[in-house]
């Protein structure tokens, strides 16, 4: 079982990992409040919250974030952030919320936001990674490993001729 | 919210789902997908490679810059 506290960090170190989060949010795009909190989640890294207007979102990242990104086999934290960013894509971009931001379910939202994502980083290796997400995330749902794919590069189709 | 699966287990989810010939699976689909459309096969090529598990680059370092000498 995982510690239930991250292992403290300098107040060095700390602001590092606050600059760099704020660093890869902003040239992702994100718009609003960008917030680093030294304590696990259980989100798997980082969340998007809905603001009552854009500059009013946030996104929080946890000490997770980190340490996926300092495993070899998971995902970076670019790709952490540019998930949620899909989520505030789906929620702000004027096309994209207009067609799916309101409806979407939220199992849907979590397929539509890694796809969103990946069309956002610019490493080759986040950008796989972030469609194997967005297509397996299908496939749990139920879809058969065919339909998945066929779906989901509808979804990237649909997603490219509103972005 | 990005899920705690790793990408060896998201990996190995795939692998399962797309039959004995992941490959063969993802070539079919991409020329079921082409005949109908030329954009977004990218998402096919995508899934091959991250099958095929190509490593996570390390980060470089930051390039250390020297000091200026104190006149």
């Amino acid at each position: 079982m995982p510690a239930a506290v991250p292992p403290p960090l300098s107040p060095n170190e700390l602001l590092g990992r606050q600059r760099r989060l704020l660093r890869v949010a902003r040239e992702l795009g994100f718009v609003g409040r960008v917030e680093y909190r030294h304590a696990y989640s259980q989100s798997g890294g980082a969340q998007y919250g809905f603001g009552k207007t854009t500059h009013r979102d946030a996104m929080i990242a946890y000490a997770e974030a980190f340490e996926r990104d300092a495993n070899p086999d998971d995902f970076t934290l670019e790709a952490i952030v540019a998930h949620e960013c899909g989520h505030q894509l789906l929620h702000r971009h004027p096309r994209i919320a207009r067609r799916v931001g309101l409806v979407v379910s939220a199992a849907r939202e979590e397929v539509l936001a890694s796809l969103l994502g990946s069309m956002l980083v610019e490493r080759a290796s986040d950008k796989d990674a972030l469609v194997a997400k967005a297509v397996v995330e299908l496939i749990q749902r139920g879809k058969p490993g065919d339909e998945a794919l066929a779906l989901l590069w509808q979804l990237r189709l649909s997603l490219e001729a509103l972005l | 919210m990005m899920g705690n699966a790793t990408l060896a287990e998201i990996r190995e989810s795939l692998r399962r789902s797309l039959g004995k010939s992941p490959s063969k699976t993802l070539a079919q689909a991409k020329r079921k997908a082409a005949a109908q459309s030329d954009k977004g096969l990218d998402v096919f090529e995508a899934l091959e490679r991250f099958i095929q598990g190509t490593p996570k680059p390390k980060r470089s370092p930051k390039p250390k810059t020297a000091r200026p000498r104190r006149k």
